[in-house]
């Protein structure tokens, strides 16, 4: 008898895999974890589409990273192409495949030499995707792993349609803020650069968010949008329920007035104010401002009220910034890289008063920063790529700024 | 003979005395040899004739010899009856022959004198004739080269001519054409002519009649105008005779006044005969009203220069060193990575020495040019009033150097100095931000305010105190700005206002008629029943010119004599006239230090010099003029004064008695107070025209450098200005905040400038006056309101167009400051 093909072996594996195990989960985990040790893997995932909402969750993972908790939303990236588009897709060398636009293991921090991604598909309608990726430095994926890769999506579709499978979805807060569609362009010469191509996102109340992206991906640019900094070119923006796409100017000075307060990396402290002055100067214009004494003793610094900026250190200085942007009681604090200019265990001291912030009051916190290991202690990571929100992973346990370590 | 002689001395009479050319000396030369030659052969034939009657005599004698022998051989008797007859034949031929010999002798001398007199004429002739002949052979050769040049000249015209020929036949030709096309035109207007004329001549023939009929009227009229004109002429002639009678009766005045005019003649002449030694006084340039003026306004603009130049210099010193300054500071980041490329401090140096002395060369050029307009600007208004020689060039090297030299040493002393400081620091400091050090408030400042300071005040004056630099030339600016304006205005309005009250306020007379030093009654009764008949004002009063010392100096000025109750009403003097002493304007008495008591030497007619007491003084702003009492002037110089002008008042009709007056006295000189205005109307223009050129130079410089102060000021807070913004605050409240801090400034530089102008304005005024002339020197309210208006409004324009910067920059750009 012929020896039986690697096709045949690995099928017969991952049904066994799939169909021997009564648990849901932990079947999809197994299969998982079996087609990926056919194909060499070095991670993988499994992604369900909440029709409702249009976003992909991800239910079970494998590999280096937990890609759990995360959802992005469908038709971004390579996996919401292939949900969306219920075609499958594979890249050799990803590297050098022109049409890849990433994928979520990219956005994670593992860089993909080979992908395979295709769609669950019950033969009524796709459901979702399955993913698998190699390391940088492994082996690339043949055409034959993408057909294996399609039976086993197949077999997964049809069992999870059987037993039915309910997605974790984390609690849904009241939304702040929601953006759709936003787009924003600038005149670039001749051309138009389009630096947001569409951002979906929605900002809860009361808790802590942290952007990353690349430079260039236009987190800056979004910050300044949902600050009121700047007008988007298109798209919708509701704030608390009512529409705040076209506000006029007086709207938008309101708006910065008593919704939000903002965090500059360099401070941004007015020279000739002391620490107190500074933080007064600002409640003097706002419509529910906290005490400014408050202000001050919640951010530590009750004993330099009466110094100048120049006489403060950066962590000092910054702190002063968080009691100026409190100070208003505002609804979002923007905070842009409020570590950056500081070293560990100052930047710490900072994150201590932001998270103090978050759990004590009534206020979200959106805070951009290239320090992913500060994306440990946000509520959700929203990833950004090309304009687009590429992920948006939520974080069960957020960790602490005295459990950071960067 | 005797025709012969006479042909001689005709041709000798005819030989000219006034030949005039050459063909005449030739045609008088060759009628001379004719007649030489004539009279040569004239002597010849005289000398024939002598030879004859030696001849003939010899004859004689031989027939006499003959005779006597025959009468002693013949008949006696009948011989002697023979002789006899023969002896009174001779003795009549004798008789002619010595007749002739007389008539000889005598028409010889006189053909000898006249030969003589002829030679000497000849040779005067030839003489003149060879003097004329160089005269004509000159006139010859300038005639030749006269004819040269006009042939040439002909030529030339010739050319001219043909091409204006052919240029005419050109347009004769366009003409032809023109007229062809307009000859329709003109037979059509030829033939509207035609009816025209033919309706004119209807017109004509109905207006005959008409105009026939009116001739015949105007018979009847001229003969009624004749009946009129012969009852007319009778009137005429009654009064003429009337008239006679009166001129019968004014030669008799005439002779009355005439015996004594001649006795007042002959008591001058016993004067005279009885002079003292002749006096004189040294009097200097003073005394000339051309000089005086010229001086005065040389004066003025001395007075200009001394106190803006020394100002311009200061503000344009602080100008320069803050901008650059600011300028280089602003190229920190630049220097930043010039030093951590690698270029050697002298390198990054050179750079920006070579931008702060070509801008300094540039400002220096243009600045001297400016100069130059405006120094010609100012000249030609001067041109107006004097006459200037042809003055080549208003650019004078030394000073465009000295100026030239001081802006460029100023310029790289502060490129310099500020590129000293920036070099110091390290390169990584430079380029971000952190060197040179910023300054900063130091030490801890209370929670809160003193006494409920607000939070905006303390911001303000803390900013202020950071920015100590750009602040203090700011309100350096302002100070200089609100100076200039208001010291310009107040210039102007000083001149203006002293002239205009002089004219109006001093002067309350229509005019003052001036009939001589010694007027004559007749006069003077003719010029008071002139004013009496219009029913004017007047008042007689004494004014001459005199002269006074003072100091060892002497110039002249003006004497008025009158009555002070009477006077108040044409002059107002601003003091009361005391019945002693003088008064004398203000201006007098400072220039010459002179005071209440002191003493003044004035000169009467006769150069005799007279104590004069100094009483008092009174408010007079041109001129100069003591003022007494009648009763002053008798104690000082000893006699009544000479009442010998009338001050007039009367309104609209004062020009009429003015002619009056003038048809009556046809001497009598008339000064009115707008002649005074008339005077002085150059001098107003050429001080109107240097306030203006302040004006503008003050307000175009606080323009251009306050924008550019206040727009460094903007750049340098839009970093705070962003995040107040983005904080919350609007626009207008963003600005609201900025403005405060520069309307600060701006209200410490007018108020500043207000005192130290106030204050110096009186110094600048009395440096500007010249000697005859005292200008309002109290505070001018208008001036300084005119330049705090000014003022204002230069800074809401400079904030306007500086703070559009605050709007315009969009909020996300605060990442970039």
């Amino acid at each position: 008898m012929n020896k039986p093909d690697r096709m045949t072996v690995a099928t017969w594996k991952i049904s066994s895999a799939l169909l021997e195990v009564e648990d849901l989960e932990a079947a999809l985990t197994n299969t998982l974890e079996v087609l990926s040790e056919q194909l060499n893997a070095a991670g993988g995932a499994i992604w369900i589409l909440d029709e409702a909402t249009g976003i992909m969750h991800c239910v079970v993972s494998t590999g280096p990273l937990d890609l759990t908790g995360i959802t992005f939303e469908n038709g971004v990236g390579t996996e919401g192409l292939v949900v969306s588009t219920e075609k499958s897709a594979f890249f050799a060398e990803t590297e050098k495949a022109e049409a890849f636009e990433g994928d979520i293991f990219d956005d994670q921090g593992f860089k993909t030499r080979s992908l395979i991604c295709v769609p669950l598909n019950d033969l009524k309608k796709t459901i979702g995707c399955l993913c698998l990726v190699t390391a940088r430095d492994g082996e690339t994926f043949a055409e034959e792993d993408l057909k294996i890769s399609e039976h086993t999506a197949s077999l997964a579709a049809m069992v999870i349609d059987e037993k039915g499978l309910k997605v974790n979805l984390p609690p849904e807060k009241p939304v702040l803020m929601e953006l759709k569609d936003i787009t924003k362009e600038f005149p670039s010469g001749e051309e138009v650069l389009r630096v947001l191509r569409g951002i979906n996102l929605k900002i809860f109340k009361n808790e802590f968010v942290v952007v990353l992206g690349e430079s260039g991906c236009g987190k800056s640019t979004m910050m300044n949008i949902i600050g009121g900094m700047d007008h988007a070119t298109s798209g919708s923006i509701t704030l608390e329920g009512q529409n705040f796409s076209v506000p006029d100017e007086k709207a938008l000075t309101e708006f910065r007035r008593s919704y939000v307060g903002f965090i500059f990396q360099s401070y941004n402290l007015m020279p000739n104010l002391t620490a107190r002055e500074n933080i007064q100067f600002i409640a003097e214009i706002s419509t529910n401002p906290r005490d400014v004494d408050e202000a001050l003793g919640m951010v530590g610094l009750t004993d330099r009220a009466g110094n100048f900026p120049s006489q403060l250190s950066g962590g000092q200085q910054q702190r002063i910034s968080i009691a100026r942007a409190i100070v208003k009681n505002p609804r979002i604090i923007l905070a842009d890289e409020p570590t950056a200019a500081l070293d560990f265990k100052t930047g710490q001291e900072v994150l201590r008063v932001i998270e103090g912030i978050v759990h004590s009051g009534d206020t979200t916190v959106l805070m951009v920063t290239h320090n992913v290991e500060i994306a440990k202690m946000a509520d959700r990571v929203v990833k950004l790529r090309s304009g687009r929100v590429s992920s948006v992973k939520y974080n069960e346990h957020p960790l602490h700024a005295d459990d950071l370590v960067w | 003979m005797l025709s012969l002689i006479n042909g001689v001395l005709s041709a000798i009479n005819i030989l000219p005395s006034d030949v005039r050319n050459m063909s005449e000396i030739a045609a008088a030369t060759g009628e001379l040899k004719n007649r030489k030659k004539e009279l040569s052969s004239a002597i010849k034939e005289l000398n024939s004739a002598k030879k004859k009657i030696d001849a003939g005599e010899k004859k004689y004698a031989e027939s006499e010899a003959a005779l006597r022998k025959k009468i002693k051989e013949a008949n006696l008797p009948a011989a002697r009856a023979e002789l006899d007859r023969g002896w009174n034949k001779l003795a009549a031929s004798r008789e002619t022959l010595d007749q002739n010999w007389a008539l000889y002798r005598t028409k010889r001398a006189e053909a000898l004198s006249l030969i003589e007199d002829a030679k000497s004429q000849l040779s005067s002739g030839k003489a003149k004739y060879g003097k004329e002949k160089a005269e004509a052979k000159d006139k010859l050769q300038t005639g030749r080269s006269d004819l040269t040049g006009g042939w040439q000249t002909y030529d030339r015209e010739k050319e001219n001519a043909r091409t204006q020929i052919e240029s005419g036949r050109a347009e004769l030709e366009s003409g032809r054409a023109q007229y062809e096309t307009q000859k329709d035109d003109a037979d059509k207007q030829l033939a509207d002519g035609r009816k025209e004329l033919a309706e004119g001549k209807a017109q004509y023939a109905a207006e005959k009649e008409s105009a026939d009929q009116q001739i015949i009227e105007g018979r009847g009229k001229a003969a009624a105008g004749r009946k009129e004109y012969e009852e007319e002429k009778e009137k005429a002639e009654s009064k003429l005779s009337e008239a006679r009678e009166e001129l019968d009766g004014k030669w008799t005045e005439y002779n009355t006044e005439k015996e004594k005019a001649e006795k007042k003649l002959a008591d001058a002449r016993k004067r005279i005969d009885h002079l003292d030694d002749a006096r004189f006084i040294v009097t200097n340039r003073r005394t000339n009203e051309s000089f005086v003026h010229l001086k005065s306004s040389i004066q003025s603009i001395f007075g200009f220069a001394t106190f803006f130049v020394p100002m311009f210099a200061v503000i344009g010193s602080l100008v320069i060193f803050s901008t650059m300054a600011i300028i280089i500071d602003e190229q920190k980041k630049q220097v930043g990575a010039l030093k951590a490329m690698g270029f050697r401090t002298g390198e990054i140096r050179a750079k920006y020495l070579v931008f702060g002395i070509s801008a300094a060369v540039i400002g220096v050029t243009l600045g001297i040019g400016l100069c130059m307009v405006v120094t010609n600007i100012i000249m030609v208004v001067l041109r107006k009033l004097y006459v200037f020689g042809r003055i080549k060039a208003l650019f004078v090297p030394g000073t465009a150097a000295i100026v030239g030299g001081a802006t460029l040493v100023v310029a790289s002393s502060v490129v310099w100095y500020s590129c000293r400081n920036l070099l110091k620091c390290t390169a990584v400091g430079l380029m971000n931000g952190s060197e040179p050090a910023k300054k900063s408030m130091k030490g801890k400042a209370p929670s809160k305010g003193r006494g409920g300071q607000s939070l905006y005040s303390r911001l303000i004056v803390r900013n202020i105190l950071t920015d100590m630099k750009r602040v203090l030339v700011s309100i350096v600016v302002v100070v200089g700005s609100v100076m200039l304006i208001g010291i310009g205005f107040t210039i102007r309005f000083s001149f203006n206002n002293a002239f205009d009250y002089q004219e109006k306020e001093i002067y309350r007379y229509s005019f003052r008629v001036d009939l001589g030093a010694d007027p004559v009654e007749a006069d003077k009764e003719k010029v008071e029943a002139i004013f009496k008949d219009h029913g004017a004002s007047y008042l007689p009063v004494a004014y001459q010119t005199s002269l006074y010392e003072c100091a060892d100096e002497s110039a002249g000025f003006y004497i008025l004599s009158a009555e002070n109750e009477q006077l108040k009403e044409f002059v107002h003097l601003s003091s009361e006239l005391p019945e002693s002493g003088i008064l004398l304007p203000e201006k007098f008495l400072e220039m010459h230090s002179l005071f209440a008591e002191d003493t003044l030497i004035l000169y009467d007619g006769a150069l005799v010099p007279h104590k004069a007491k100094v009483n008092g003084s009174f408010r007079y702003h041109a001129g100069f003029m003591a003022v007494m009492s009648p009763a002053a002037y008798r104690e000082i110089f000893g006699e009544d004064p000479v009442r010998n002008s009338y001050y007039c008042r009367l309104g609209d009709a004062a020009e009429e008695v003015a002619a009056a007056i003038k048809a009556a006295c046809p001497s009598a000189q008339f000064e009115r107070p707008a002649d005074f205005a008339a005077r002085y109307e150059s001098t107003k223009k050429l001080f109107n025209l240097v306030a203006l050129i302040m004006v503008i130079i003050s307000v175009t410089d606080t323009l251009l450098i306050m924008i550019n102060l206040t727009n460094i000021l903007v750049n340098r807070r839009m970093k705070e200005l962003l995040v107040m913004k983005v904080n919350g605050f609007s626009a207008e409240q963003v600005k609201g905040y900025l403005l405060r801090e520069t309307m600060l400034i701006n209200v410490a530089g007018i108020v500043l400038g207000l005192i130290a102008g106030i204050l110096m304005s009186g110094s600048i005024i009395r440096s500007i006056e010249s000697d005859y002339t005292m200008y309002i020197r109290t505070v001018s309210i208008l001036s300084w309101g005119i330049s705090i208006a000014i003022n204002g409004v230069l800074s809401f324009v400079i904030n306007h167009v500086s703070f559009k910067n605050i709007e315009k920059t969009p909020l996300t750009d605060i990442m970039k400051y």
